[in-house]
């Protein structure tokens, strides 16, 4: 009866042997209800990766990985790069994440402000497999995972005439269902400074971009996944967009279409690299490696996500042609972007975009 | 002595927490001694976090650090003196008051209606109320954009089906379709108080107002609806407090053209990593929020004492 009381008013005190079967209990709730706590003592790799099917390379790769180490946990965490780099520039050295892949503005952000680690050829035994020229863009700091292209996208039941030059997004017969996207976002920036190009500025002097980009009154995307979405679902027609969402759309049964405007479409390469304060780095090392193997660039340009090929010996398939460069001629089109120059007033570049379209 | 007549001679084992002499010394005392626990959640999670972005925004941060000595009233200076920062002020001025006021429209009835019903009719309506917090705010605003969206919308296929329109209309993307969000969002927030308000009040007023001649509709805005200015003005607060520093709803059924103060705080924390920048828009934002709240109430005390006025 004393037995009885002792339990059932707990809260009463304390005591040793009711101390031992409550944490017996807790221990017994954790190890059934979350596995995670037990987890925690194997090793867990993070990195940042793509939302979506364009995601599917990067588990492909993580699978392979924790087949090889037994105990190893690849997670992948769905992001936009620049909130990433606001948690880790808030952890302060403290990163919750070990890899990351950045198109080229927030590459060179992440490397200024030291946010991402300069790289160890050593460590790579599929470096020499890759193109000279995207290892260059790199700076000397992660690999080149892949490229895209920003091109035009249109939804080909509601624009009669396809658009085959970048000139055309300006054509009345596409007015009010122009979208683009916002500069806070890669996709906005190349669509600003290729705007620039073709219309006599240059990306010192983004001016003449700006005057032509608010002729077109678009309807502005906050991120190219949701410009994407619009399109979607019809809110907009046409507007510049990556390759990869267009060829994810029309993967869907969407009639979305894709196109490599004259003279060329925007070629940007995404960088993979090691987070400053990773806790694994050999297993950072062994990621970027897999990244830049063959057997994980023919998954990654293959349907439906037709990522570039930055490495040597590895084919275009057949389905990708429409989305990405296939000949030398269509390589040599390829529009590239002096991003340093960007990237130095990509602040300004956002706020400009509230003055221009949101007030 | 068994080992259970042991345990209970000894005084320290049969004192639980609640017998804790700190314990029993702050719930016995008055004034402030309850509240400490809770008190001390507030300092630790919000009185020191506030702290830090208000001293953010007189100071300068690069990459996270602190910049030694910089304390300068020029941030707010060019904040306050740009006139991007008044546009969008103004919006979430705007945006804030017109949906509490169509809140107030909507929930008033609903509020009232309530005071009519029978218990059990009660009960499901104050479910149908509540139902909607049980959501995250979050899958709310993703259902508006199925409802709203395009021309694939649920809302513009109704109307073209209907025949009420030639072509698809946009709604999502604009004001319109914030203001719609807000206000389903916010709705139960206004008609709570507005309930716990109405159900107290006293019935024989109106009766007396009747007795006297007065219609219906002259009873209503002559005697109900001045004793319901606390809930009204409770609701508004709330509701106003709400939807002014809202970041979801104009972030996702805004578009890429629509920016409040909320949205350009993240801007400026999360994508141009200018965090003086954002701590001084966060700062104007939660300050001017106070401002509104506390004009709120001051004039709803001032509707209060001149309806006792009038009433005594």
């Amino acid at each position: 009866m004393i037995r009885k009381i002792e339990t059932s008013t707990g809260s009463r005190g304390i005591t040793r042997r009711g101390f031992g079967k409550g944490a017996l209990a807790i221990g017994t709730a954790a190890t059934v209800g979350f596995p995670s706590i037990i987890r925690a003592e194997d090793r867990e790799l993070v990195v940042i990766s793509y939302g979506g099917e364009l995601q599917e390379p990067h588990r492909w790769l993580g699978d392979q990985m924790e087949a090889r180490h037994p105990g190893l946990k690849v997670r992948l965490v769905a992001s936009e790069s620049q909130d990433i780099v606001a948690q880790i520039k808030a952890a302060r050295g403290h990163s919750p994440y070990d890899a990351m892949p950045n198109g080229e503005p927030p590459h060179l952000i992440a490397m200024n402000d030291g946010y991402i680690q300069k790289r160890d050829d050593s460590k790579l035994s599929n470096l020499g497999n890759v193109y000279p020229e995207f290892l260059e863009k790199t700076s000397g700091f992660g690999v080149p995972a892949t490229f895209s292209l920003i091109g035009i996208a249109y939804n080909e039941e509601m624009v009669s005439t396809p658009p085959t030059a970048w000139k055309d997004l300006w054509n009345e017969e596409y007015a009010g269902i122009r979208g683009i996207c916002r500069t806070s976002s890669n996709l906005g920036l190349g669509t600003l400074a290729i705007t620039s190009k073709i219309f006599g500025g240059s990306e010192s002097d983004l001016e003449p971009a700006w005057a032509k980009l608010k002729e077109l009154d678009p309807i502005a995307g906050r991120s190219p996944r949701i410009l994407a979405q619009m399109m979607e679902r019809g809110e907009i027609a046409i507007a510049p967009l990556w390759n990869n969402d267009a060829a994810v759309a029309e993967n869907k049964g969407m009639p979305i279409r894709f196109v490599k405007p004259d003279p060329g479409p925007v070629a940007i390469v995404s960088v993979m690299s090691e987070i400053t304060g990773t806790r694994h780095p050999d297993l950072v090392y062994e990621w970027m490696d897999g990244i830049i193997s063959q057997e994980y660039q023919a998954f990654a340009a293959d349907a439906p996500y037709y990522f570039g090929v930055t490495v040597k010996g590895v084919d275009v398939p057949e389905a990708a042609k429409p989305y990405t460069p296939s000949t030398p001629e269509e390589v040599l089109a390829l529009q590239t972007v002096d991003w340093p120059n960007i990237v130095k007033v990509r602040p300004q570049l956002v706020e400009r975009f509230d003055r221009e379209f949101s007030v | 002595m068994n080992a259970t007549a042991r345990r209970a001679a000894r005084p320290s084992a049969r004192r639980g927490l609640a017998e804790h002499p700190l314990v029993l010394a702050m719930l016995s005392s008055r004034g402030v001694g309850p509240a400490i626990p809770a008190l001390a959640y507030l300092v630790v999670f919000m009185v020191i976090p506030f702290s830090l972005l208000f001293s953010f925004a007189f100071l300068t941060v690069d990459r996270g650090e602190v910049v030694p000595w910089s304390f300068s009233l020029e941030h707010f200076g060019s904040a306050l003196g740009d006139y991007l920062f008044w546009r969008i002020a103004w919006r979430s001025f705007w945006v804030g008051a017109l949906s509490t006021f169509v809140c107030l429209l909507l929930a008033y009835p609903v509020a009232y209606l309530y005071t009519t019903l029978g218990s059990v009719a009660r009960k499901l309506l104050l479910v149908a109320v509540i139902a909607p917090l049980l959501t995250s705010a979050l899958v709310r605003v993703y259902a508006w954009i199925v409802i709203l969206g395009g021309r694939r919308g649920l809302m513009n296929t109704v109307l073209l089906e209907l025949g009420l329109v030639e072509r698809p209309v946009r709604i999502l993307n604009t004001d319109w379709s914030v203001l719609i969000g807000m206000t389903q969002i916010h709705l139960p927030f206004m008609i709570l108080p507005l309930i716990a308000v109405l159900v107290a009040r006293d019935v024989e007023i109106e009766n007396a107002s009747l007795n006297l001649g007065a219609g219906r509709v002259e009873t209503f805005f002559r005697v109900t609806l001045p004793l319901s200015v606390p809930g009204i003005v409770a609701g508004t607060a709330l509701v106003f407090a709400l939807s002014y520093t809202n970041f979801i709803i104009p972030q996702l059924l805004g578009g890429g053209n629509y920016t409040t103060l909320a949205v350009q705080v993240y801007e400026f924390v999360v994508v141009i990593l200018d965090w003086t920048k954002g701590a001084v828009r966060a700062s104007l934002l939660l300050g001017s929020c106070f401002v509104f709240v506390l004009l709120i109430v001051w004039a709803g005390r001032v509707a209060t004492r001149w309806t006792e006025a009038r009433l005594s």
